[in-house]
């Protein structure tokens, strides 16, 4: 090539970098506005949510600290009402207009975590329709609007005109930079779907992706920089391999966009910040899950084989698993202020299954909630030999200690202690007596939350009693017995309020009556309760 | 919404925990087999002469004759009868060591007030409601050797806590002999006892006969007669023999109401005035009110009238 060739070529390319630079300091400069929501309750026919809380929060910290959003541009909202959304919605308009009057280029971010029935956003006894959110978010004075919604059923705001369901894309690497105007919808499925949760991850899967995509596991292009098109491919791919086998069924996440020119947008610089973990192309491929001290997951990486990875994590400790088909292989990092820890497979040890660190102890249990009742109760021993002349019926007063959603979503762990007395007469010697109980159990009940605050439960319970007879006037000693006892339990609680409950229920036990001989008896129970909610 | 299982371990864990304690057998006492076996055990309480006692304002001296003669032999009833079943309440205060369907026994165990001797009660059931018992004993130094019967007895239930007809035979011959300690307030040598307690009057008949002086001979013995009995009113009756510092002996019918109040009649069986009968009456401070004493008339007082009105139980 001649000089004057090669001064021409040089020259072209130098335009073409300085355009394509222009137009990413263009997109950069938009002065971000982000609305955060995250509610975990939907009102008393919906079941408390898990991780919509925290969600919302960890998509907050990646817009602030890489997705260039400044702190007194981002407004949080955890658990709030419909009116409130409304208010930060208009809030938001009002500074982006400001923002707008000084010649500014402004972009909205919208993100909602939690719960949505019959059209419109459940948060907590409000209401918000979809479509309404939708007309607001479309109505904000900005240039261009990124409404991303992780509920069930969220893809029916993706039904508009202009706007199609894209599950996949081709990313336009070699496309011209052109200013994207207009708005975009990611939605967490499709509009017959529900979005699901997981206990595993701690975290709802589609904005668990999608944040992971957004601290660098999306980066396909390797520049440091995710956009909008990689976030959401990262995210559609990873949600559909998790949710494949899932009791609720496969969930597709969805994107519509109605944006002016083709460009895309660039939600968060990961090189930028150089703070993080750096995975380099010799680093083996696979899914790597970076856990924080809580136990959960704050990132997870599908990296390729020779293909670097840069992941934004927040300063702090890290656990990190990659699942080999019959081990895993474990480690730590620590990633301080401003410095990126590069990733050692040498560091990393061998470890069975069960020391797998999302599982660890230590991990915060979001959502498991205790409850205290007390109520009463009436027993009767049936099957015994002389009848009531053994076991007379008594009347117990019972407290009951329980733990929901620890063990598994919906479940109830309880303990209840119960005592009573009630009299009774030996008819083959004529002696009166007078009976007492005293009973200590541990119950576990799987519930189905229902309309209206009704909550039907079913489970299984473990008592220990020690019963006692004294004889008026000494004319006996006076006898115990002690056994354990298995039965099952089945009733309904009505809560009355959110926190609390009104219950029903009925047990059916067998007890070893072993003195007189050994024989199978049982008793029943009627009990009623009111419980009260922490 | 996804609902897997969190944590696993723990819920294997408390599974586990559950399964095994199914494996715990039930224990206790509560038993109404045994009741029923216990109520053919007679208790001192059901049997007790309940005269009422002297009250303090009466000093002894001012006390009637017969009624002072009716409370030692009322205290001398209930001594003996405590002494024999005094043992049966320590063993029914506990739940049998072994049994099946038709016995309970109690022990062997150490006998905790005669250091030495072990102890072994046993409650046979010959009929549904009838049964049989026996208390034994056997000292520490000849384990293998054969025990030594202090009581026997039977009982045949009706209703109610103990309440039946019952007999029991006492002895302490065999067991002096081999060396088994008493109290030495306690010269037993044999009591039969035959009671009746499934309805009033409550009656029950000792024969006493007590070791002149257990230390000297256990062939010397003296004996004696009760018979008591209590209506549903209260009201007692004791009749027993008594023999004077006059070396009369008397068979004294005393009766008594809830007060105290009563009456008693003694005949002459033997000695000075034999075949006569003396009549006295008391009122509830157990001064005399009537006394009618043919051998001794000059300790007559008083008017028949103010004896107390009781019917024989």
């Amino acid at each position: 090539m001649s000089a004057r060739g090669r001064s021409t070529t040089l020259l072209v390319a130098f335009v073409a970098a300085t355009l394509a630079l222009d137009a990413t300091a263009r997109a950069q400069a938009l002065h971000r506005f982000a609305v955060v929501v995250g509610n975990d309750t939907g009102g008393m026919d919906t079941r408390p949510l898990l991780y919509a809380s925290a969600d919302a929060r960890k998509v907050l910290d990646i817009l602030t600290r890489l997705g260039g959003v400044r702190s007194e541009d981002a407004t949080l909202l955890v658990g709030a009402t419909a009116a409130e959304v409304v208010a930060a919605l208009a809030k938001v308009g009002g500074q982006a207009a400001e923002a707008a009057r000084r010649g500014e280029k402004t972009a909205l971010y919208f993100y909602y975590s939690g719960h949505a029935k019959d059209g419109a956003l459940r948060m907590g006894e409000t209401q918000l329709a979809i479509g309404e959110l939708k007309a607001r978010v479309a109505a904000a004075p900005v240039d261009v609007r990124i409404a991303i919604l992780d509920s069930c059923r969220s893809g029916a705001m993706a039904r508009s005109k202009g706007a199609r369901k894209a599950p996949a894309f081709e990313i336009e690497a070699d496309g011209p930079a052109r200013e994207a105007k207009g708005m975009v919808i990611l939605t967490s499925s499709a509009s017959d779907e529900d979005s699901q949760e997981s206990d595993t991850i701690g975290g709802s899967y589609f904005s668990h992706h999608l944040a992971s995509g957004l601290l660098g596991g999306a980066d396909r292009s390797g520049d440091g920089r995710v956009t909008l098109f990689e976030a959401y491919a990262y995210a559609y791919d990873r949600t559909v391999a998790d949710t494949a086998d899932s009791a609720a069924g496969a969930q597709h996440p969805t994107f519509s966009y109605d944006l002016a020119g083709n460009g895309d947008l660039v939600l968060t610089d990961v090189a930028a910040r150089h703070e993080g973990v750096y995975f380099p192309r010799e680093a083996p491929s696979g899914v790597y899950f970076l856990v924080d001290r809580a136990g959960f997951v704050a990132a997870e990486i599908n990296k390729s084989e020779g293909v670097d990875r840069r992941v934004a994590l927040a300063p702090g400790r890290y656990r990190v698993k990659r699942r080999l088909p019959d081990r895993l292989r474990v480690g730590e990092l620590d990633v301080g202020a401003g410095r990126l820890v590069s990733f050692e497979e040498a560091r990393l040890h061998d470890a069975p299954f069960s020391d797998d660190p999302v599982k660890g102890p230590g991990r915060v249990d979001l959502g498991a909630r205790w409850s205290l009742g007390a109520g009463a109760t009436y027993q009767s021993v049936f099957a015994a030999p002389g009848g009531a002349s053994l076991f007379p019926t008594v009347g117990l007063i019972a407290v009951e200690l329980a733990l929901r959603d620890f063990l598994r979503r919906d479940w109830v762990l309880g303990v209840d202690l119960a005592a009573g007395s009630s009299s009774g007469t030996v008819t083959a010697v004529a002696a009166p007596f007078r009976f007492t109980e005293l009973s200590a159990a541990a119950s576990v009940s799987a519930e189905w939350p229902t309309r209206r605050g009704f909550v039907p439960f079913v489970g299984a319970r473990f008592a220990l009693l020690l019963m006692t007879r004294s004889f008026s006037g000494n004319s006996y000693p006076g006898q115990f017995f002690a056994t354990l006892s298995p039965g099952v339990t089945s009733g309904l609680a009505w809560h009355a309020s959110r926190r609390l409950a009104l219950v029903a229920r009925g047990r059916l036990h067998y007890l070893l009556y072993n003195v007189d001989g050994n024989r199978s008896l049982g008793y029943w129970e009627l009990a009623s309760m009111v419980s009260y909610d922490f | 919404m996804t609902s897997s299982a969190r944590h696993p371990s723990l819920a294997r864990a408390a599974l586990a925990v559950a399964l095994a304690a199914l494996g715990v057998t039930a224990c206790g006492n509560y038993s109404n087999d045994d009741l029923e076996f216990v109520n053919a055990v007679p208790d001192s309480q059901d049997l007790t002469s309940d005269l009422p006692a002297r009250p303090a304002s009466t000093p002894v001296t001012a006390e009637s004759e017969l009624s002072r003669a009716t409370h030692d032999a009322s205290r001398t009833f209930n001594f003996m009868l405590d002494v024999v079943l005094r043992v049966l309440d320590a063993v029914r205060a506990d739940k049998p060591a072994s049994g099946d369907g038709r016995t309970r026994v109690w022990g062997p165990r150490a006998a905790a007030e005669h250091p030495g001797w072990d102890s072994r009660f046993t409650v046979t059931r010959t009929a549904p409601k009838t049964f049989t018992y026996l208390l034994e004993f056997r000292s520490d130094a000849d384990p293998t050797g054969s025990w030594l019967t202090m009581l026997t007895g039977m009982f045949e239930a009706s209703t109610g806590a103990r309440r039946g007809t019952g007999s029991l035979h006492a002895s302490t011959h065999d067991l002096r002999e081999a060396g088994f300690s008493f109290d030495a307030n306690n010269n037993l040598a044999t009591m039969d006892l035959d009671y009746a307690t499934g309805a009033f009057p409550v009656t029950a008949d000792m024969t006493l006969a007590t070791f002149v002086d257990p230390s000297m001979d256990l062939v010397n013995t003296s004996s004696v007669e009760c018979h008591y009995a209590v209506a549903s009113t209260g009201a007692g009756a004791l009749g027993y023999g008594w023999t004077t510092a006059m070396n009369q002996t008397l068979a004294v019918n005393a009766r008594w109401l809830p007060s105290g109040a009563g009456m008693a009649t003694a005949t002459v069986a033997s000695g000075g005035g034999a075949g006569m009968t003396q009549t006295e009456c008391w009122d509830a401070s157990f001064r005399a009110t009537y006394n009618d004493k043919p051998w001794s008339p000059t300790e007559d007082l008083g008017d028949p009238s103010t004896c107390p009105a009781i019917s024989a139980p």
